[in-house]
């Protein structure tokens, strides 16, 4: 399902970045300050708004940097995984700015219709959050599996194979 | 430090701060207006209770300040007389998990119109129960609350009411069932106490409480 590519530690190091942001986000930001501001939602309602805050914040330079390092004299194999880092961003956004609306809208839309506090529960949580967390925790997985591939100088194979020839780099020539 | 790593680190130092830091963060400011002891005078014969005021505020405010959709329904004693209410199953006030009963105040004629009009009748323990149609239940959301009836989940002692509340004007005992009604005249307030019962908190602005309270001289007696 990989390739291994014949490429520095140091390339593999700087190759890691993208996948290291995007775990610290959905690990750090997504799990550990969502549990922290929601458990003081009753005295800082707005702190919640925090973490699509940063998530964006982070996606953003996530985003700016691939399109950056493409433009460089960078590897073929650094550029690879930044892009990688990129595509699956680009995909996180969506679902957060889905999440985001959703949830908005929510409560916008509960507030509106004078709907109890269990039918909006119901609505953010079930339509918005929960589908979120699942396809959140996929991610997580995808991000250690590129990490852990990044680290190791190897790309997923249909990647390779669909980029190779496109761009051959001196250093990463794939091995046999 | 490269602009990755910086990101890296401030990320995670970040996210352990904010979540050490809601360790200490300071709780909700508590709402003394949804304690059932907290009655405020606005003015002579007009009180406010859970932040709602008796013959003022309707149940669309209710439901409002309990976050919690009621049940309307409209109910035949079986000496004929009719009475609209909003049943809140489960609301919780101050920590407390409770059932809360509003009497709306709907004109007598507008209550016999409305009962003809119902969509289905059915029997309970106290007379008969009509569902009232879409119509007449948004009519009933924005006409005020005559009276609130409060049922908290859990047994409360007599040592508490007596502490909170004060010692009441007059006791009066049920003849048929034994309840004891502590009543507070000048707060509106009438408490049901059961023996093993939980208890059962009415209110209703101070000028209505003699409606109230002519019942209960009917059918029990004084004791204190």
């Amino acid at each position: 399902m990989h390739q291994q590519f014949n490429v520095s530690a140091e390339e593999c190091k700087r190759a890691k970045w993208p996948h290291e942001i995007f775990l610290i986000n959905l690990i750090f930001n997504h799990i550990l300050i969502f549990c922290a501001t929601v458990a003081v939602i009753g005295s800082f309602p707005l702190l919640p708004a925090l973490v699509p805050a940063i998530s964006f914040a982070i996606i953003g330079y996530i985003l700016l940097k691939a399109r950056r390092i493409a433009a460089s004299k960078e590897s073929w194999f650094i550029k690879a995984h930044w892009q990688i880092g990129a595509r699956r961003n680009r995909l996180f956004m969506l679902l957060l700015t889905a999440t985001c609306i959703i949830s908005v809208g929510g409560l916008g839309l509960s507030k509106m219709l004078g709907w109890g506090k269990i039918s909006t529960i119901a609505l953010i949580g079930g339509v918005g959050l929960l589908p979120f967390m699942v396809v959140l925790l996929v991610l997580i997985v995808l991000g250690n599996e590129s990490l852990f591939m990044a680290s190791h100088g190897k790309l997923p194979k249909s990647f390779a194979t669909q980029n190779t020839g496109a761009q051959p780099s001196p250093s990463g020539t794939p091995q046999e | 430090m490269n602009t990755e790593r910086k990101i890296y680190w401030g990320i995670g130092i970040i996210s352990i701060l904010v979540f050490a830091g809601s360790f200490f963060a300071p709780g909700k400011p508590e709402d003394s207006s949804a304690l059932p002891w907290h009655i405020e005078h606005l003015s002579p014969g007009v009180t406010r209770v859970f932040g709602l005021t008796l013959g003022l505020s309707t149940t669309n405010d209710a439901e409002q300040r309990f976050g919690e959709e009621a049940k309307p329904s409209l109910f035949k004693s079986p000496e004929g007389s009719l009475v609209a209410e909003m049943f809140f199953e489960q609301v919780v006030l101050a920590g407390l998990k409770s059932r809360i009963v509003a009497t709306v105040a709907v004109p007598e004629a507008e209550l016999h119109a409305m009962y003809e009009r119902g969509l289905r009748m059915s029997s309970t323990a106290s007379g008969k129960k009509i569902t009232l149609t879409s119509e007449d239940a948004a009519t009933v959301r924005a006409l005020p609350i005559a009276g609130l009836t409060y049922m908290p989940a859990v047994r409360i002692s007599e040592d508490i009411f007596s502490k909170r509340f004060g010692q009441p004007t007059q006791r009066i005992k049920e003849k048929k069932s034994g309840a004891i009604h502590w009543l507070y005249p000048h707060n509106g307030l009438d408490i049901t106490l059961g023996g093993e019962e939980k208890p059962v908190l009415q209110y209703v602005p101070p000028k209505d409480f003699d409606k109230l309270v002519a019942p209960l001289l009917k059918h029990g007696e004084i004791i204190k």
